[in-house]
């Protein structure tokens, strides 16, 4: 998004309101002892104050302003919004960049530069930082432009997780990997199923794949024991939020063993087993988007 | 600490420029003062001592106060109140970790700037002025750009200056001007020399030899001869034995022909005296508009002078080929006054218009009465009475000088019989009151005598020092007659400028010294400067606008009002624009937002009122449990605005389809509840009612 003239809005910073007071003082004073030095003074400030006006307004001017994606964070960390931007054709000197009240950087922009707002993320969900406010008082200090612009930019927070005992659907594994499982399986081979994203690369038919037909991955029921299934339903806790935050834990902790893992979430969202950065993301995404009341599906990636 | 001294340096360079022009006019200890308080925050840069305290900064202050008020005692006139900003101005730098304090010590230091501007208006001064505001103004932009190189610091600060010139030059011109002060606030005592309304010898014992500038004076065509410059200031026209006082006389119109001499134009620069009166060659017969010309040829203006004026003035002095009438000569040929019409009169009201110019001194100085009759009461005419009155000045070892001894209760006699020792206002003084003892009118006048020329500028310099007194007598058949006393024992002074200076062009040969000369060529450029610039005011401005075509003959007497009003109102209309144009603008909540605001708003209407705390889920559930009816489409609209909010890519139609869903979302809110009428403290409003229903 470029700044123009229309996302601009002008006032008097504190010191910029004081100085006019002295400036009204100095000319009572010229105007009373009909000084012309002090005239002079005078108007030469007025003057300078009213020119400085317009290299504040030319040093915002055609300021260009690119939301870069945000990567998640988990809840009580900063989320870091990247944006980038571009100076107008002369610069861009001492300029305010203020993400939703919060994350404020100071920046002088010859050309081109990346600059990060962080914003501590406390909830889990998507963090919207409605408008970025840019705003600058050079070159005087005394007069303010400001322009709030769309953020146009959001931020997917996970829960924060908390280690705990986890708990299956399947049985129970202890944090240190063993599995207390009931369920036999064996080696096999039960059909094709249709590739889900976040499943084994290695159960992928490829056979299959190379005839044309799509992407299928060969299911084994033996597979399906070795994996778990992280279930909303089998946490004791009381708490929304906290289970939440042991379901986040429980995935981190699959994802670093290499565990093969799928979610369960209430009332009928299922993540089917599989492992891998992608899997990872969308079972912490659907914490992070779950609401008891709708169901919500996650969308792809 | 480097991004520190970034800032630091600037600032206090700011404030060393500022108050170097107050230095000379300081108390010492102050200029020590600051500079040891800037030398430390300097040194500290580099050391790395300590920042002074709270406490410390308290103690200093206080110090400082206290010094201050041992230095200026109670007075709180101008120089306490420089002194005090300069105090505050070495111990701001203790402040500076905040940016506020900083922008402040800026502040102060434009404000310190003006002060300078106060104490003199030469050019030098509103030259440095341009330099100091650039060294202010580059700290300014230093404070508040302190990422950017100091080399584009400097350039935009000389660009702005240099932009804000042209606009400073207009304003200047076009600002209205007032005749006189807005607040009749004139306590303006410094730099300027009191002009006395109040002459008594042998009060003061000696005369400081003051070289300021009085006034300067350029000549048209002619200029006089070194004896023929004295200057007409102040009358004195009552004597109480002690002191000679002026007395008001009623203003004259006088028409410059039938006068014998010559009459001489010339244009008078006045230094502010904080007096109303108006130097003029001896004898003015035409003053500017606005200043009032006496009957007793004294020129005034309507307020005491404040500030450099500048004005015109023509006057009348005896024909060179005649011989000049200072002193005893002068007194034998006399000069006819043609405005006094008291010509008539014959000797006897002379005499009472004598007893009434000395008749508040009482019995007082009776041993100069019994000299006066002794020396000349037998002397029949006043030609005669005043010629052996200067002879025995002459003939009995008065000497001339400038400190003479201090007089008693009779100044009079104590000057003439006993020290025989003064300068120009005791001889006129005595020989006025001896003639008017003897029954021959005589008033002191006031004024300046001399003039050194300035060869560069081609005008005449006149000291302070250069001040002097003579009188002037009554002659029933020719008028006023100047005598001056102090020619009979000092024929010198008449001719020579005290200081020895010349106002001949012969005196200056190349013999003239080097700095005397750089003196005289500074003069002369000062002169030029505030011929036009301090010189500029109400009447000046006039003037302008006359010749821009809008001054007052186009029938608008009013046109200074106008141009004041058009000047103010211009520039709140530019202001107003701006304002305007960079109005503060809300970015507005997003398309999104807005449509779901809506919805929400209509809810409300139902008394489902969302809190703010409430996420729109909740709100949702909460909705759809007390209006069960809308169930659907509440959570509908919510599904789909949740969709949009954090579903990372979604359709473009599933906002427009939000949007129709919320526009068609109008529930009726339900019939009065029979609970509402039942309850008549109840408010109107359906939708509380609706509240109250489980």
């Amino acid at each position: 998004m470029k700044l123009s003239r229309k996302h601009l809005s002008f006032f008097p910073t504190q010191h910029g309101l004081l100085f006019l007071g002295i400036l009204g003082a100095m000319l009572a004073g010229s105007i009373n002892y009909n000084n012309n030095a002090g005239f002079i003074l005078v108007f030469l400030l007025g003057g300078m104050a009213l020119i400085s006006i317009f290299h504040s307004f030319k040093n915002l001017m055609g300021l260009e302003i690119i939301p870069l994606s945000a990567r998640p964070v988990f809840a009580g960390q900063n989320a870091i919004f990247p944006f980038q931007v571009k100076a107008g054709t002369s610069g861009c000197r001492s300029v305010a960049f203020i993400l939703s009240s919060h994350g404020k950087v100071f920046e002088s922009i010859d050309r081109k530069k990346t600059i990060r707002l962080k914003i501590p993320a406390s909830q889990r969900g998507v963090l919207n930082p409605v408008s970025l406010t840019i705003s600058s008082v050079y070159p005087f200090g005394l007069f303010t432009f400001r322009a709030r612009i769309p953020a146009q930019t959001t931020c997917l927070v996970y829960p924060e997780p908390r280690p705990g005992p986890v708990s299956t659907i399947r049985g129970k594994y202890s944090l240190d990997g063993e599995v207390e499982t009931s369920c036999q399986g064996s080696d096999d081979f039960q059909g094709l199923k249709p590739y889900q994203p976040g499943n084994s690369i290695k159960r992928i038919a490829w056979k299959t794949l190379s005839r044309g037909r799509g992407v299928f991955i060969k299911d084994f029921t033996a597979q399906d024991s070795l994996a778990v299934i992280l279930d909303f339903e089998a946490l004791k806790e009381r708490e929304l939020e906290l289970k939440l935050s042991r379901l986040c834990h429980m995935i981190l902790t699959a994802d670093k063993k290499k565990m093969e893992y799928g979610l369960r979430l209430p009332p009928n969202f299922l993540q089917n087993p599989g492992i891998g950065e992608n899997h990872k993301h969308s079972c912490l995404k659907a914490l992070a988007l779950f609401n008891p009341h709708f169901n919500l599906q996650a969308g792809p990636g | 600490m480097k991004n520190e001294s970034a800032i630091i340096i600037p600032i206090i360079g700011a404030l060393v420029v500022a108050i170097a022009p107050h230095t000379p006019g300081l108390p010492l200890w102050i200029n020590v003062w600051c500079l040891l308080m800037w030398g430390y925050m300097l040194v500290r840069l580099k050391t790395g001592w300590p920042m002074p305290g709270t406490m410390v900064r308290y103690a200093l202050t206080f110090a400082g106060i206290l010094g201050l008020m041992l230095t200026y005692s109670i007075s709180l006139g101008s120089d306490a109140f420089v002194g005090l900003l300069a105090l505050m101005a070495a111990i701001k730098p203790f402040e500076m970790p905040t940016h506020r304090h900083r922008m402040i010590t800026i502040l102060l230091t434009y404000f310190i700037i003006i002060t300078s501007l106060f104490r003199s208006e030469s050019m030098f001064i509103v030259l440095y002025m341009f330099f100091s505001v650039f060294v202010t103004t580059l700290a300014l932009v230093r404070i508040n750009a302190p990422q950017v190189r100091f080399r584009e610091n400097l350039n935009l600060t000389g660009t702005i200056l240099a932009q804000a010139i042209p606009l400073m030059v207009l304003l200047f011109l076009l600002f209205p001007r007032l005749p006189g002060s807005l607040f009749g606030l004139t306590d303006r005592s410094m730099g300027v020399s009191g002009f006395s309304e109040r002459m008594s010898p042998g009060s003061v014992s000696s005369l400081v030899q003051d070289q300021t500038t009085a006034f300067r004076a350029e000549f048209k065509n002619t200029r006089p001869t070194p004896d023929q410059l004295y200057w007409r200031g102040i009358l004195f026209q009552e004597f109480d034995g002690k002191s000679w006082i002026p007395k008001n006389s009623p203003q004259t119109r006088i028409s410059p022909s039938g006068v014998p001499g010559e009459a001489i134009d010339y244009t008078i620069l006045l230094e502010p005296h904080n007096s109303t009166w108006l130097m003029a060659l001896d004898l003015p017969i035409k003053g500017p508009s606005w200043a009032r010309l006496a009957m007793d040829h004294t020129l005034t203006s309507q307020r005491p002078v404040k500030q450099k004026i500048k004005y015109r003035a023509t006057s009348i002095i005896p024909n060179p080929s005649e011989k000049s009438y200072p002193g005893l000569t002068g007194a034998q040929e006399g000069i006819d006054r043609p405005g006094d019409k008291t010509n008539s009169q014959d000797f006897t009201s002379s005499k009472k218009m004598a007893r009434a110019i000395i008749a508040k001194a009482g019995n007082k100085n009776p041993r100069a009465r019994v000299l006066a009759y002794t020396i000349a009461d037998h002397a029949t005419t006043v030609t005669e009475k005043a010629q052996l009155l200067l002879a025995y000045f002459r003939e009995n070892q008065f000497v001339y000088t400038l400190n003479p001894p201090l007089t008693k209760d009779h100044p009079i006699d104590d000057f003439l019989l006993e020290s025989k020792k003064g300068y120009c206002e005791h001889y006129a003084s005595a020989f006025a009151f001896m003639m008017n003892v003897l029954g021959v009118p005589a008033r002191v006048v006031g004024g300046y005598l001399g003039g050194e020329l300035n060869p560069y500028g081609n005008y005449l310099i006149i000291r302070q020092s250069y001040a002097h007194a003579w009188a002037e007598i009554f002659d029933p058949a020719k008028g006023w007659i100047r005598i001056d006393p102090t020619a009979a024992v000092a024929p010198e002074r008449i001719q020579t400028n005290p200081d020895g200076s010349s106002s001949s062009q012969g005196a200056f040969s190349g013999a003239m010294g080097f700095s005397r000369k750089l003196q005289f060529a500074l003069d002369a450029v000062n002169l030029r400067w505030e011929a036009w610039f301090t010189g500029y005011s109400y009447f000046e401005q006039q003037a302008l606008l006359e010749k821009l075509g809008l001054g007052k003959r186009n029938g608008f007497p009013g046109v200074a009002g106008i141009l004041s009003l058009i000047t103010l109102l211009g520039l709140a209309i530019f202001f107003g624009f701006i304002f305007w144009l960079f109005r503060s603008k809300k970015t507005g909540p997003d398309p999104i937002q807005k449509t779901y605001t809506l919805f929400c708003r209509r809810l409300d209407r139902l008394g489902l009122p969302k809190i703010p705390s409430q996420g729109p889920v909740d709100f949702a559930k909460m909705c759809a449990e007390k209006a069960p009816n809308l169930t659907l489409e509440i959570t509908a609209i919510t599904d789909l605005y949740v969709r949009l909010r954090f579903q990372k890519s979604c359709p473009d139609t599933t906002f427009s389809d939000f949007k129709t869903r919320v526009a068609d979302f109008k529930p009726k809110p339900p019939g009065p509840d029979p609970s509402a009428g039942t309850n008549p403290t109840c408010g109107p409003e359906p939708g509380q009612a609706k509240d109250r229903t489980p």
